[in-house]
């Protein structure tokens, strides 16, 4: 895997050495909430699960220059599971959970370039961070992207959107220690309003499924769909 | 989660049945209507947002004092601004106050990205112009211009390629020059002024044919700085006039030159010229000025709108086919417009 210093100061070092005096140049602030549902299944041996309240909210900052764009996205959301929920894998062992509240985050540093008119390939350094509330048990994933995005201008105000793409990562313990492997995918689509020139708002559906194999050889599968809807505001310069 | 879930629902449903209605409304109506809502003018015959980039430079910096201070370029173009913006309803509007050559090359760049198929776009110079005696060529003089090194000013070739780059996108574009030796920017090819008309007809005629047309503030002459007592030039003095006391609705750039050239030969001693920029696709339309101060009783003069619909079918086949034609236009030009979410996986 990457080392995540190189990734950032390479992200950092192409946003600078992009620069050019006459070429569009653009901040983009952004806002989501995201009202999710978690649900998926622990493998042989397990149960399902599925939460019964759950939401994120996510802030994102990015960089446009011409064709080139990158940036950054935080979330931070909360599910709550009154009966089964995720079960808590160790290097060694399989730790089933109930009627908790798992907090979730993720961060995304991503970097993309638009190789057609309207379609993107981007890569995408995520981590993603599970916390639950009994036990403070803390579990991360994370990895190297890829993915493609595009949009399709509908007339003046609306314009339709969407994303796809996946992660391979390592799961590590809240000591970093590594307890498996994981792959994840992500699909996302929508519609955009134009507010005026520099403002936007979003609305759309959101689809993650995670899929982890632990050192056991046991297995960890779900998924967090969500609907959204966000805000974005460029400040062109 | 059935919370938050249901917050974003609402939120939804209430964002659709919201702009549901005003597309119904906008769709069902004809003649003209005032209603409380944000301010921003469209001709009854296209949906195109006003655009404008006005540049105003007094503190000019040469050391070699070739380029003095100007008195009312900064003024000038600022009470342009405030005119368009309340009057007109021009709903994008830049100022560039005493601007370098890279800042108004930025802000032509800029501009050229924004402008979408429709759209009426308005550029405004007020400052030093100069002109080669051997060559005849034109320029503005921005702001850090040293001496008669020319490389410093903005070529009129520079100025029409930027024009032209803005008309290839824009339905009408206009350029309006408050310097000496604006004229210059007129050789290429001019025209006679249309019939000023209050046809209905006349106007949906010239709002459905691509222009690109320039006024300017003098021929191949000096202009003067400042008029009598006013904070303006004479040109900007009698275009600012003319514009405030039009009692017409619409008013078409011809309608305007015509007057403005009157005023101002009348009073000083320069004759502004007027036409089109040759080989940038005008195709002897009009830019339309929509007159937006209407009172509405117990509406603020801020929140109103001048609406004017035509029915559906009414739009010319070209018109037709340019809507249709609108959401594929999307190059790379629309690509910097967008502001998109962020991907993320």
């Amino acid at each position: 895997m990457l080392n995540k210093k190189t990734i950032i100061i390479s992200l950092i070092s192409t946003v600078l050495g992009m620069q050019n005096a006459l070429a569009d140049q653009r901040i983009t602030l952004g806002a989501k909430l995201l009202g999710a549902g978690w649900q998926g299944d622990n493998g042989a041996g397990g149960s399902s699960f599925n939460s019964d309240e759950g939401g994120q909210v996510a802030f994102s900052a990015s960089y446009t220059e011409n064709k080139f764009y990158a940036g950054i996205s935080l979330q931070n959301g909360n599910y709550t599971f009154t009966s089964t929920a995720p079960d808590q894998f160790t290097s060694s062992s399989r730790n089933p959970s109930s009627n908790v509240k798992i907090e979730h985050q993720e961060i995304d540093l991503l970097a993309g370039y638009y190789f057609w008119k309207q379609v993107s390939l981007f890569v995408d350094f995520k981590g993603v961070s599970n916390t639950w509330s009994n036990n403070n048990y803390k579990q991360n994933f994370g990895g190297l992207g890829f993915g493609a995005s595009g949009y399709l201008p509908l007339n003046n105000s609306w314009t339709g959107f969407g994303s796809a793409g996946f992660v391979g990562g390592n799961v590590e313990d809240a000591s970093n220690v590594k307890v498996g492997d994981g792959r994840s995918s992500g699909l996302e689509f929508g519609v955009i309003y134009r507010l005026n020139d520099d403002s936007t708002i979003n609305m759309g559906l959101k689809f993650r499924n995670y899929k982890f194999e632990y050192l056991d050889n046991s297995t960890q599968d779900y998924s967090i769909n969500a609907l959204f809807v966000g805000y974005n505001h460029g400040f062109s310069f | 989660m059935k919370f938050i879930f249901s917050i974003v629902l609402f939120i939804s449903s209430q964002f659709f049945v919201i702009t549901s209605v005003f597309s119904a409304a906008a769709d069902n109506s004809r003649g003209l209507a005032l209603e409380p809502v944000v301010k921003k003018a469209a001709t009854p015959f296209n949906n195109g947002t006003y655009r404008a980039l006005i540049i105003g430079n007094n503190n000019y910096r040469d050391r070699d004092g070739r380029w003095k201070p100007l008195k009312t370029a900064v003024a000038d173009a600022r009470a342009v601004k405030s005119l368009l913006q309340n009057t007109y309803g021009f709903s994008d509007v830049d100022i560039l106050e005493n601007a370098t050559r890279r800042e108004v090359l930025k802000a032509f760049d800029k501009l050229s990205q924004k402008v979408l198929p429709n759209d009426n776009v308005l550029v405004y110079y007020a400052g030093h112009g100069f002109m080669e005696n051997e060559t005849q060529r034109g320029f503005w003089v921005p702001v850090d211009a040293k001496g008669a090194d020319n490389t410093t000013f903005l070529r009129n070739s520079t100025i029409r390629d930027e024009l032209t780059t803005i008309a290839s996108r824009a339905k009408h574009t206009l350029l309006v020059s408050d310097s000496c030796f604006s004229g210059s920017l007129l050789r290429r090819g001019t025209r006679g002024i249309s019939e000023v008309s209050d046809n209905e007809q006349y106007y949906k005629k010239v709002s459905n044919k691509k222009s690109v047309q320039i006024m300017a503030a003098g021929g191949l002459e000096y202009v003067d700085d400042k008029y009598k007592s006013s904070d303006h030039s004479p040109f900007t003095y009698f275009f600012l006039n003319e514009l405030k006391n039009n009692d017409r609705a619409m008013l078409t750039m011809s309608e305007l030159s015509t007057n403005v050239e009157k005023a101002v030969a009348n009073n000083v001693d320069q004759v502004p010229e007027s036409g089109v920029l040759q080989g940038a696709g005008d195709e002897l339309g009009e830019f339309i000025f929509i007159k937006m101060d209407l009172v509405v009783e117990g509406v603020p003069i801020d929140k109103v709108k001048v609406k004017v619909n035509l029915k559906q079918g009414d739009s010319t086949q070209s018109e037709q086919s340019r809507i249709k034609s609108e959401p594929s236009l999307s190059g790379d030009k629309n690509l910097r417009k967008e502001i998109l979410p962020i991907p993320t996986l």
